[in-house]
């Protein structure tokens, strides 16, 4: 999931990064300092989960927790990925510097669109089963996103588009099943123990203060 | 107090599941194309692998000169190895990409290319100074030893040298413990900033609307 140096054209790495920025900037106006600590756990489970990678056929992949992260923090999602990207980089040469406006968007998206169509129902679900089902569709739905969206961009550099989305796809089928186990229990976890953490602190938390 | 508690047990249980994701990085391998290729006489051998060693198959490993000119193609067989046979004494650069974005750059030397090939015509300054730096001590190797001879050696040398080649680059490709911990350490210093620095503005906030304290 992580695009290499070298591999998009001037142009998509340009309008990645500059998009990137602008939504990074939106994520972080929306956040409230209440979430930041929630944000920089989050960005540490990604920085780790990202890191450990199991060989699958002739590839191997990653857990990405796309919906996790996407259902937790919504737009505040991005800030986190930014981090998270970045040291990666820098670190162990995981995706390119010049290629981070890409790989945050497009694993930061799916999080949001993630976050719109499932965040915020998992809230008012109303049973455990309900919780979970929304959350497995978060996890499948997060990765699915992402190997679109890599695609795109891959095509968007010259690359043959219908090949690749193939191999991505199936390669990553695997890593979609686990995601949406990983983010179902989370989510469940959450929802039996402490549902406020579904919620925004904005909304929830700032009236006890 | 009771809603205190389970915060922090949820805090203390997040902080468990990352310490279990550390313990598996330790023996964990990132997800990388790497790609090794070493000399051997005129041909020039290697493979591609993703870090964890998984082989990709079917790759196209292209090899440019130093000028960018195309020396050559090549496809990886079932093992995701490859061999090409050097033409030029220049330098051989390799570069391989799978299809979902990743890619791998190796470069040989002029040097370890045997100094008999012809030199890439006078177009690379590179390759055209390759030769003309050591001609001395060419020439004195060639009167001590016969060229076979410099064959044979290099060819010991080389099976010799691969393993400690191919353990190098995997050195460099795992995952440091250090590192991973670093990371997390920056992440928690970012965060902490971020804090302190909207705390401060929510303070300022605040005061500039003493009267209403709702907010």
């Amino acid at each position: 999931m992580h695009i290499a140096d070298g591999i998009l054209s001037g142009p998509v790495l340009i309008a990645t990064g500059a998009l990137a920025a602008a939504c990074v900037g939106v994520g972080l106006a929306k956040m409230d300092y209440q979430q930041v600590p929630r944000v920089g756990v989050l960005s540490a489970v990604f920085f780790v989960a990202s890191l450990i990678h199991v060989p699958i056929g002739p590839s191997s992949a990653h857990l990405l927790l796309t919906g996790l992260i996407g259902c937790l923090l919504g737009w505040a999602a991005l800030p986190a990925l930014v981090s998270a990207l970045l040291l990666q980089a820098i670190f162990f040469g995981f995706g390119g510097l010049t290629a981070l406006g890409a790989n945050v968007l497009n694993i930061g998206m799916p999080a949001v669109a993630c976050y719109y169509l499932f965040g915020r129902r998992v809230r008012s679900a109303a049973s455990a089963g309900h919780v979970f089902g929304l959350a497995f569709a978060a996890g499948i739905v997060g990765v699915g996103l992402g190997c679109a969206m890599l695609s795109l961009t891959l095509y968007a550099s010259g690359r043959e588009f219908v090949g690749a989305i193939g191999a991505i796809f199936i390669g990553h089928i695997p890593v979609m099943v686990i995601e949406g186990f990983v983010t179902g229990a989370a989510l469940l976890f959450l929802h039996r123990v402490r549902p406020e953490l579904l919620a925004w602190p904005r909304t929830e938390a700032a009236p006890k203060e | 107090m009771d809603k205190r508690n389970q915060t922090v047990r949820i805090s203390f249980l997040l902080w468990v599941f990352l310490a279990c994701l550390l313990m598996r990085v330790g023996c964990a391998y990132g997800h990388k194309l790497k790609l090794f290729a070493m000399t051997e006489g005129k041909t020039i051998s290697g493979y591609t692998y993703f870090s964890g060693g998984a082989r990709p198959r079917n790759l196209t490993v292209s090899i440019l000169a130093s000028s960018g000119q195309k020396l050559g193609e090549i496809k990886t067989n079932d093992k995701g190895e490859f061999t090409f046979a050097a033409k030029y004494r220049c330098d051989h650069f390799l570069t391989v990409e799978s299809g979902d974005g990743h890619c791998a750059r190796f470069l040989i030397k002029a040097d370890e290319l045997p100094g008999d090939l012809p030199s890439l015509g006078n177009v690379t300054p590179k390759a055209a100074e390759g030769p003309a730096e050591s001609p001395t001590e060419e020439t004195a190797c060639e009167d001590a030893w016969p060229v076979e001879m410099e064959k044979v050696i290099a060819r010991a040398l080389s099976k010799q040298l691969r393993p400690l080649r191919e353990q190098l680059g995997r050195l460099e490709e795992g995952i440091r413990f250090r590192d991973v911990l670093g990371g997390i350490g920056y992440i928690l210093g970012i965060a902490g900033l971020a804090c302190y620095f909207l705390a401060r503005r929510r303070a300022e906030k605040n005061r500039a609307s003493a009267p209403s304290p709702q907010r």
